[in-house]
């Protein structure tokens, strides 16, 4: 356990140091600013080559550098890596130090139980509660309750549901440890071990396993919810913060008359193509660097989070990330079209924080179980679908063709709102004074058509 | 001289209000050409049409005798009224971004761009952040952020505002040397005096339509009817005397004379000779901003059609 600890200070130092040095090296560029940007366009110079570097990629490469130089984008990427060695590390270690877990039996197990159990908890580090119940109805009630983890009646250890290939656990442990353990004790309980003919010796060195009774059917995939957990709260706070920026970049340009100087040379559509490109990587950057994080702490720990499932989990968590991002900074930058001012900002965010708001409760609601038809619907509409799928995927209630519908809606969706979204940009781009209703915008956007 | 801009009949309304009206007239090459107006007459509505920022109701804009595109802009650079630039980014970085978007190489544009900021006296701020400089030095690398891509037509919109006496006569020096360079200027300003001094021929707008346009010295060119002198004479009597004198009044020790007819001022000037010493005898010239109140003062409304517009100008040469 200790050398785990070790290992996962090492990775946190490590980052950290990797960006403080990072920082550091950004001072002594900016003091010698013109290498810098030298460095910074060869490299762009050299992937296209001497051909004209079309201006939304110029508009997009402005944008990733204005966020890499910003403190909040730093304080933004330390906190994640932070968040992502924490919520793989921190369980690791507590469930490696004095973990509990309850395991329910009639009182004829009991016996049985307490015999194996000082064996049990040290050869897997768990403590072991054991609940005696009258019955073995209510062994198998407590099981399905979650009262209890494993259930042990009638010479049947039994579980809610089976496990998950390659799975890891603790109960998984637990489970293994038992029914090894209760048979071995059955055969020494019949007699001297010396008496014992051949096979039966045989047979404690190879035990029978003890038959195991699942009370509900195995998922599709490990019902691993406490990933999807993070991934919902991670989507969550990092649209809001994306497409808060994009919001906020409309607004800035529009209002600082920069706009009217970029206009001049480039189209409005290449403009917020470039815009939404560039935040969309140096956010994508940040999401890519919490999970490396999160990768190098689970080989560092020897956490089995990322095993199988998991890895699959968070490619699809990444893809609607990168989905919900692009749909909701359209969103945002329709809104930040409406105004032309930092100070009406407010009057605009609810365009993105209202759906954003519906979609995490209506995640939540999923989360609890809620099983309505409506619910699994939204899964299709975008506003909701990067919140929804994943959490409805990894509880295996959406296949994978499901997944794909919901990616091709979103899609074309995507590339709708874009447009309006673009044209109404256009249209608005000079607006000064009060904010424009989103009934003018769509005449505006009828108009341009 | 050539033409290098031609606007044709342009209108344009935002939603009721007529912001251009049959807006019509030409820019001549190689020249610095004044665009006036009271404010909310059209000026800025005008210049985003020239550089298909928005597109007209009506009318057309053309440059070097055909309609302009959008690949035209390469040839426009553009200041803005209310400065545009990115606050937390450096000198360079910012010129050379703008001049990579007008498709400059980044090694051209960082040399164009030095080249410019050595010029303004601004070489030793090209690391600094724009919000560090002060409003004057921040006017100099607006105007440097419109030349980056060597445009034909420079257009800015007051760019003398905020700008201290210094800082007005560099900017006015880098003017006259861009025209000298072969490239046409178009500027708006409410200095008239120095949009007097500095311009060769103005267009004076008011409600979109178009009031006064021509050279400058043909504006302000008076009715040779009134005529300046400065004379050691304390005695002015004797100007009353003389046949076909209006009236006078003497202001600062410079008497303003008004006359019957122009042959009158011979015999003023002869008897200005006989009563003293004469230092100065001018026949008085109007000053731009005069010409300016009377135009938009003889304007008839915002309903008044083109051909009152015509009729309205104060002197039309070359329209």
């Amino acid at each position: 356990m200790s050398s785990h600890i070790k290992e996962a200070v090492v990775v946190v130092a490590t980052i950290t140091l990797a960006l403080l040095r990072r920082r550091s090296l950004s001072r002594k560029k900016a003091a010698a600013s013109t290498v810098e940007v030298h460095e910074k366009s060869n490299l762009l110079d050299l992937f296209f080559r001497g051909r004209p570097i079309p201006v939304a990629i110029l508009v997009a490469r402005r944008e990733v550098l204005q966020r890499l130089a910003s403190r909040a984008y730093k304080v933004i990427i330390v906190l994640m890596v932070l968040v992502s060695v924490g919520a793989i590390a921190i369980p690791k270690i507590i469930s490696s130090s004095g973990a509990k877990l309850t395991v329910a039996t009639t009182q004829s197990g009991v016996k049985e139980l307490r015999s194996v159990t000082q064996r049990v908890e040290k050869l897997t580090g768990v403590n072991l509660k054991i609940n005696v119940e009258p019955t073995t109805t209510d062994v198998k009630q407590s099981v399905r309750n979650a009262k209890a983890a494993i259930g042990y009646a009638d010479s049947e250890l039994i579980l809610k549901r089976p496990f998950a290939p390659g799975s890891n656990s603790s109960t998984l442990r637990v489970l293994s440890a038992l029914s090894q353990g209760i048979q071995v004790e059955k055969v020494l309980s019949s007699g001297s071990i010396e008496k014992l003919p051949t096979s039966v010796v045989a047979q404690i060195l190879s035990p029978k396993p003890i038959k195991l009774v699942y009370l509900l059917p195995s998922l599709a995939r490990p019902k691993d919810l406490s990933l999807a957990i993070v991934g919902l709260v991670a989507t969550f706070m990092l649209l809001s913060t994306y497409s808060a920026w994009v919001l906020m970049g409309v607004i800035e340009e529009k209002s600082s008359r920069v706009i009217e100087v970029l206009l001049s040379s480039i189209s409005p559509r290449s403009l917020l193509l470039g815009k939404m490109v560039g935040i969309g990587t140096a956010a994508l950057t940040q999401a890519v660097t919490a999970v490396l994080a999160a990768i190098i702490t689970t080989l560092a720990v020897g956490s089995s989070i990322l095993r199988g499932a998991g890895l699959e989990f968070i490619a699809l968590q990444l893809m609607w990330l990168l989905l919900g991002y692009s749909f909701y900074c359209t969103l945002g930058a329709l809104a930040g079209s409406l105004v032309s001012k930092v100070e009406d900002a407010q009057s605009v965010t609810a365009f993105i924080q209202i759906p954003l708001l519906l979609s995490y409760l209506a995640s939540f609601a999923v989360l609890s179980g809620n099983q309505n038809s409506l619910l699994r619907l939204l899964a299709y509409i975008p506003i909701f679908s990067p919140f929804l799928v994943p959490i409805y995927w990894s509880s295996g209630q959406l296949g994978l063709g499901q997944v794909f519908l919901s990616v091709a809606i979103n899609v074309l969706c995507l590339y709708l709102t874009y447009r309006f979204a673009s044209t109404v940009y256009q249209a608005t781009v000079f607006s000064r004074g009060k904010r424009v209703k989103f009934k003018t915008a769509i005449k505006l956007a009828r108009l341009a058509n | 001289m050539d033409s290098v801009l031609v606007l044709d009949s342009l209108s344009r309304s935002f939603g009721e209000k007529r912001v251009l009206n049959e807006l019509s007239f030409e820019v001549p090459q190689g020249e610095v050409f004044g665009f006036l107006g009271p404010n909310g007459s059209g000026k800025t509505t005008t210049m985003r049409v020239v550089f298909g920022l928005l597109t007209p109701d009506s009318g057309e804009v053309r440059y070097g005798g055909k309609r302009v595109t959008k690949d035209d802009s390469k040839h426009f650079g553009y200041m803005p009224e209310e400065r545009g630039l990115y606050q937390k980014m450096t000198v360079e970085d910012q010129l050379v971004y703008f001049g990579r978007l007008h498709g400059l190489s980044r090694e051209s544009a960082k040399q164009k761009a030095h080249h410019w900021l050595d010029r303004f006296g601004l070489i030793e701020q090209t690391g600094s952040k724009i919000e560090a400089l002060s409003l004057g030095n921040q006017q100099r690398v607006q105007l440097v952020a419109a030349l980056i891509h060597d445009p034909q037509v420079l257009i800015l919109d007051e760019p003398f505002s905020g700008l201290d006496p210094i800082a007005t006569a560099s900017m006015a020096e880098v003017m006259h040397e861009i025209v000298k360079a072969g490239k046409t200027l178009v500027f708006s300003s409410h200095q008239l005096d120095l949009v007097e001094s500095i311009c060769e021929k103005v267009a004076i707008i008011k409600d979109g339509s178009l009031v006064a346009y021509g050279d400058v010295d043909e504006l302000t060119r008076g009715d040779d009817l009134e005529i300046e002198l400065v004379t050691s004479s304390r005695d002015l009597r004797w100007i009353s005397d003389i046949p076909g004198v209006e009236g006078f009044s003497e202001r600062d020790g410079r008497v303003r004379v008004r006359l019957v007819e122009p042959r009158i001022s011979q015999d003023l000037l002869r008897g200005a000779l006989a009563h003293g010493d004469l230092r100065e005898f001018t026949f008085r010239k109007k000053k731009l901003s005069e010409v300016f109140l009377q135009a938009v003062a003889n304007r008839a409304g915002p309903e008044a059609t083109s051909s009152e517009a015509a009729n309205s100008l104060v002197n039309v040469k070359g329209a």
